[in-house]
């Protein structure tokens, strides 16, 4: 019944809203103008719900309701967090305008506004597992099983682990598109197979790496091209790998895209490796710490130099992960995921990345832009790193410096 | 005593001017200034040429007073103390195109009444609380005042007197604009979206582009709410934390950043049609170089009208322009330069005659100048982004050295044969 209310309350709703939304470009009468724009300033001002009411009062009240209110109502329902009342509002001024580009605004709103309602699971599934799913998980039995789901095929010799990276996959994948391709579908097929253990890994993966227990590989079978992602089900010591759940999967899928994203061209290690750790499951805090921690100390690989290094000029391979990923993830989270796809499509066509983010950000030529940037990541990293330490010293018992700073 | 000593020179500087004698031609073509006739030449001397015609060429010669003899024989019959005189001797003389004078006449009463009201507007002075201040001071005064929130005294007194003021001096679209900044500020949207049309339909340029931009996007939001889809400024989200960044929703556009921010979204607009049109060029290129070139012009005429908007917004794209042109010119330079080669490798080869000779060297030196000319428009092309296209201005000015040391061996060779 409640519901049924609701849709009541929207459909009115959106019939008056249209019905006003032949009031057209003359705007509001001026007593209703003065009302708009103290609503305005009261939202600038985050006095949100002073700015909520007059708007609501402009967009339902009065003789001539005026429809584009619901625009000023919608973003301070937003703001306050109450995301599914802004949809509500964002739906009212969706159906009142003709704008291209409001309404595409609107709908990147209300898509911020269904994912802050609907977050993903926090927990990583290997996190889930108990230790009877573990065991099972474990068993390499005989014969070979081959699950497969929209975009995976799954070879492993243990059927539910086949079940379970079935489902696994495609949330990786969604996770690794959403990173990568601004939630665009991922087009094609790959093959995921299951080692039993390190060793069978060695010498069965299509493109092995010694010191890895995953990996990805494109090549040519047959005439077609085949995406493959090598695993490993068990550690050296005989356990399940809840890792190559959470961590390997994800990290060798989004390079497997990345790969395919970029062609012929060469995506720059920092951002590549950068990405991978970002698709994982779970946050590593330790590089976050060892990032901050190395960012003020003389351990610092500068940010133009994190930029251009290569595979093979790596002195602190461990400070140049945790940079690239500080970094990678500083960006992914600044910039909206429109922004960061056309920040990767700016370096796959060769833009040097303070290029690359300035076309992206539509933002006018700085020269002293990466410098600024560099700043603001510098700093961002180093803060970070002060609250994980505090919050590991809060947790161990241990007592933090008053003003510590890693500086 | 004094100013009547200074209205005397002003006087007799006017009376040292020639008369105004009217020379009509018998095809009726007719000139003013100075006639003197010598023998069978009629002479006349314009302000800023003389002329000279045939005696049985002149219809008629009429001598008249110059209007700078004229208005010196109104300031002599004038009191020197007479403010109301001079004013109107200085008002015939603007209406007589003699601005100058009037000027100085105007001058001449201020020393008499310094707060002589007409004196003070007509010399471009404002008054602002209570001072009279020259244009510029009462611009950068206005331009204080509109920082301050000061809108009311700014749009009925103020600037409709500094409009009067600009109008005079050229310097109308400033005065305009001044205006509708403070329309907007004021949150009069509709007068302001008026005042950027007009100033739209007179001005040209890069300040016509974007008050014509700002007129549209007045027009598009009447009440004066745009909706930003992005932060501003765009950068601010990976820069320092910000307080003055305006986060994306809707906000008035009395506030100058949301004005800068609907720009920059139309600017964003004009990159990505030049970005399509670049795209097109590229794909052009291999089969239609003609066809390309077109379209990187019409690219370029994008990104004019993207940084006409936000001022080096387009920066990265134009390089890339200039890039792309300069590969496609270096691909030329190479195939010709191969075909040098070649040509050269057959000198010396085989029996020739010292025509047929002469005629494979001027050959090789008009390969030389095509290549010599590509060159030289790889340099014009990358001139304006001497840093950024570093190493194409070095490898083009190298090569450039090398081809005029060969070209002169070559030209050395020819005169050898001679």
């Amino acid at each position: 019944m409640r519901k049924n209310r609701r849709y009541i309350l929207l459909a009115v709703g959106i019939v008056g809203a249209t019905a006003l939304a032949a009031i057209g470009p003359s705007g509001p009468t001026p007593d209703d103008g003065a009302a708009l724009h103290q609503a305005l300033a009261d939202l600038k001002k985050d006095r949100l719900q002073e700015a909520e009411n007059l708007a609501m009062r402009l967009a339902t009240e009065g003789e001539k309701p005026y429809p584009r209110a619901w625009a000023v109502v919608a973003a301070a329902r937003q703001r306050h967090g109450q995301y599914a009342s802004a949809v509500r509002a964002y739906r009212l001024l969706l159906g009142s305008t003709n704008s291209p580009q409001i309404r595409e605004y609107v709908m990147a709103q209300m898509a911020a506004c269904e994912a802050a309602l609907n977050p993903p699971s926090a927990q990583p599934y290997g996190k889930r597992l108990t230790a009877s799913d573990r065991a099972e998980l474990a068993q390499v039995e005989e014969q070979p099983y081959t699950e497969s789901s929209e975009h995976f095929v799954i070879r492993a010799k243990n059927s539910r682990l086949a079940k379970l990276l079935a489902t696994e996959s495609e949330v990786s994948l969604e996770r690794v598109c959403r990173v990568i391709h601004a939630g665009e579908a991922y087009p094609h097929s790959v093959e995921i197979n299951v080692w039993a253990d390190p060793e069978e890994y060695a010498g069965n993966a299509k493109d092995p790496r010694p010191w890895a227990c995953g990996s990805f590989s494109i090549y040519t079978r047959d005439g077609a091209t085949v995406r493959q992602i090598d695993l490993t089900q068990r550690d050296k010591a005989g356990q399940f790998s809840a890792d190559m759940l959470d961590r390997v999967l994800p990290h060798e899928m989004c390079h497997l895209i990345l790969r395919e994203h970029f062609g012929d061209a060469t995506c720059p290690l920092f951002l590549n490796e950068g990405l991978a750790m970002l698709a994982e499951t779970e946050i590593d805090n330790a590089r976050i710490l060892l990032a901050g921690t190395a960012l003020a100390s003389k351990a610092k690989i500068p940010l133009e130099s994190l930029l251009v290094r290569q595979g093979d000029d790596l002195k602190k391979p461990e400070v140049f992960y945790a940079e690239a990923f500080s970094f990678t993830a500083y960006l992914h989270s600044r910039l909206t995921a429109e922004q960061f796809r056309d920040f990767l499509d700016n370096i796959k066509q060769g833009c040097t990345v303070a290029d690359a983010l300035q076309r992206a950000l539509y933002s006018p030529h700085d020269d002293k832009f990466l410098a600024e940037v560099a700043s603001a990541w510098e700093d961002h990293a180093v803060t970070q790193a002060q609250y994980l330490k505090a919050l590991r010293d809060a947790a161990t018992g241990r007592k933090t410096p008053e003003n510590w700073n890693p500086r | 005593m004094l100013r009547a000593l200074a209205l005397g020179c002003l006087v007799a500087a006017l009376a040292t001017m020639a008369c105004a004698d009217q020379l009509v031609l018998k095809d009726g073509r007719a000139f003013t200034g100075v006639v003197t006739v010598r023998d069978d030449v009629v002479e006349i001397q314009l302000p800023y040429s003389t002329l000279h015609f045939p005696r049985d060429e002149v219809s008629s010669i009429e001598l008249k007073d110059t209007p700078e003899i004229e208005l010196s024989k109104k300031l002599e019959k004038i009191s020197p103390t007479d403010v109301d005189g001079l004013l109107a001797a200085a008002k015939w003389a603007a209406e007589n195109a003699l601005g100058r004078q009037a000027n100085d006449v105007y001058a001449k009463v201020l020393l008499i009444s310094p707060d002589q009201a007409t004196a003070r507007r007509e010399l471009g002075y404002v008054k602002i609380d209570g001072q009279w201040r020259d244009f510029d001071a009462a611009v950068q005064l206005a331009r204080g005042k509109l920082e301050a929130g000061q809108y009311d005294v700014l749009l009925s007194a103020i600037l409709p007197s500094l409009e009067e003021v600009a109008a005079k001096r050229q310097k109308a679209s400033l005065v305009k604009e001044l205006i509708g900044q403070t329309q907007l500020r004021a949150k009069e949207f509709g007068d302001a979206a008026k005042t950027y049309e007009e100033l739209a339909a007179k001005t040209e340029g890069v300040t016509g582009l974007r008050v014509a931009a700002i007129a549209d996007v007045l027009k598009d939001n009447p009440d004066g709410m745009y909706v930003l889809t992005e932060q501003y400024p765009p950068a601010s989200p990976l820069l320092e934390e910000s307080t003055s960044s305006i986060k994306p929703g809707p906000a008035s556009l009395s506030d100058p950043m949301v004005l800068e921010a609907a720009l920059r979204d139309r600017a964003k607009k004009e990159i990505k049609a030049g970005r399509e049109l670049m795209e097109a060029a590229q794909q052009a290129g291999p089969s239609d170089p003609d066809a390309a070139k077109v379209k990187y012009f019409q690219a370029s005429k994008s990104l004019d009208r993207a940084d006409a908007l936000v001022e080096g917004i387009a920066h990265s794209y134009r390089i890339e322009i200039a890039r792309r042109r300069i590969a496609d010119l270096r691909k030329d330079v190479d195939a010709e330069a191969n075909k040098f080669d070649a040509a050269m490798a057959k000198l010396g080869k085989q029996e020739v005659t010292p025509a047929a000779y002469r005629e494979m060297i001027n050959k090789l030196i008009h390969s030389i100048d095509s290549v010599r000319d590509n060159l030289k428009t790889v340099l014009s092309i990358a001139k304006p982004y001497p840093r950024d296209l570093v190493m194409e201005i070095t490898w083009a000015q190298a090569d450039l050295k090398k081809i005029e040391s060969m070209r002169e061996i070559l030209l050395a060779e020819i005169d050898a044969e001679k």
